[in-house]
């Protein structure tokens, strides 16, 4: 819970600090709104830690295969990272560098799930 | 990584404000951009610090 006021204190003052650098210095603005993404994304991550482990715990003592876990996770990563990235570029007027950014992160998790679709497709010709 | 890292962007996009107004406004723009840029540089060697370790806890946190 306090969690949540800190997030949004947080990203209140930077909103306000903003908006004071944007008029002279949109650089400076953006250099903020950057760190305080990173901050909060920091701040999730870590609170995101012990929801990680448990769901480990649980898959090994379900039977699950760790490699596909290990997919799993990272498509996640993946998919926070790059919308961090996108958003911070749409509001740094720099919207085609972020759709090509939406578009690498597509093309990256596509190409990381490739085995776990393979073996699903070995696995199921392999009833037939 | 802490909130005062924010203020410290902030106050030295201010002060870096207040120095280019200064310096335009007694005819030296040259060197007024010189302390933008130079201003800019100190902030991005920050950025890329805390960025690189967001991406190192990101590593560390989902095991990859």
């Amino acid at each position: 819970m306090e969690l949540m006021f800190q997030i949004i204190g947080i990203a209140l003052c930077s909103t306000m600090l903003c908006l004071v650098l944007r008029k002279n210095n949109p650089e400076y603005a953006t250099a903020v709104a950057i760190l305080t993404t990173v901050l909060i994304l920091g701040m999730v991550v870590s609170t995101i830690h012990e929801v990680i482990l448990h769901v480990r715990n649980l898959a090994i003592a379900g039977g699950v295969n760790l490699s596909y876990l290990e997919t799993v996770f990272k498509v996640i990563s993946i998919a926070y990272l790059c919308e961090y990235c996108c958003a911070v570029l749409e509001d740094a007027g720099e919207t085609a560098i972020a759709k090509k950014v939406e578009l690498a992160g597509k093309v990256i998790i596509f190409c990381i799930s490739l085995p776990v679709i393979e073996s699903l497709f070995r696995l199921i010709t392999a009833l037939f | 990584m802490d909130v005062d890292l924010i203020f410290k962007i902030a106050a030295i996009g201010i002060i870096v404000a207040v120095l280019n107004q200064l310096l335009v406004r007694s005819g030296r723009e040259d060197q007024a951009m010189l302390t933008t840029l130079a201003g800019l540089v100190v902030v991005m060697f920050i950025m890329v610090q805390q960025i690189a370790d967001l991406f190192t806890m990101i590593k560390s946190v989902f095991g990859l």
